[in-house]
């Protein structure tokens, strides 16, 4: 598969692991309308635009929005990113064979309340990666 | 009888009197959805709801060429919240749901799109 498909896949894998799951934090990629989402959860975006070693290989930033109940103060977002922190911060995933993402270290930024949903507090929580592939 | 009930027996009565010039209508919305990270496959459970309403325009946008318009009313009483709705069926044709121009409680008037 190329280069953009399977850095998804080492991310997501991280979304499927048993681990995750057991956080029970509701996560959804992009391009995706969650249906009964609830007050709680996670978009997760990768924006793989950044410059690379090679023809294989990719930099970019995972980006993943918080939302938590608005009114209810910062801490539970705060708590989340460093769930996100504890899979991804200084991590390597590697789902198929001579490739493999990096991870470096994380940091988070309160947007405020969600713009089409006030209800919702949103923070974003962004990590770089790289990508490299085996030519 | 309250006010409410006297409005929608009323509607009721309208739309049995304008016959064929309603039609039938089949809203069906996403109930509950998921995303499996682990194949990337979305799946979702989906309801529908029958109703018979009136399309009032139809139209070509000249600026979306390949996006054919219609502005439809429907009864809100059998359907409840609209904006829960994701796509309207029209004689076996799926259209998605577009701006709610008008929606007084009783009636809604909605733009649906598709393309061509």
């Amino acid at each position: 598969m190329g280069k953009f498909t399977n850095l998804e896949q080492d991310i997501y894998s991280v979304f499927s692991s048993p681990s995750w799951i057991a956080e029970n934090i509701k996560t959804y990629p992009s391009n995706f309308i969650a249906v009964n989402a609830g007050n709680e959860f996670l978009k997760v975006t990768i924006i793989a635009s950044g410059s690379s070693v090679n023809l294989i290989s990719v930099s970019g930033v995972l980006l993943i929005d918080i939302f938590t109940a608005a009114g209810s103060s910062s801490r539970r977002a705060v708590m989340i990113a460093d769930i996100l922190g504890s899979y991804f911060e200084g991590k390597t995933k590697s789902t198929a064979s001579q490739v493999v993402t990096q991870f470096g270290s994380g940091s988070l930024t309160h947007i405020g309340l969600d713009s089409s949903n006030p209800s919702l507090f949103r923070s974003t929580y962004t990590i770089p990666f790289n990508y490299f592939g085996v030519m | 009888m309250s006010y409410t009930n006297l409005i929608n027996k009323n509607l009721n009565l309208a739309f049995n009197l304008i016959g064929d010039l309603s039609t039938d209508f089949i809203f069906t919305k996403t109930e509950n959805n998921s995303f499996n990270f682990s194949n990337s496959v979305v799946s979702s459970n989906t309801v529908s709801v029958a109703t018979k309403g009136l399309v009032v325009k139809s139209e070509k946008n000249s600026q979306n060429t390949n996006v054919i318009n219609k502005e439809i009313i429907v009864k809100s009483a059998e359907l409840g919240d609209i904006k829960a709705f994701d796509s309207v069926s029209i004689q076996n044709t799926t259209w998605k749901l577009g701006n709610i121009i008008q929606d007084s409680g009783y009636i809604i008037r909605i733009n649906i799109f598709r393309e061509v």
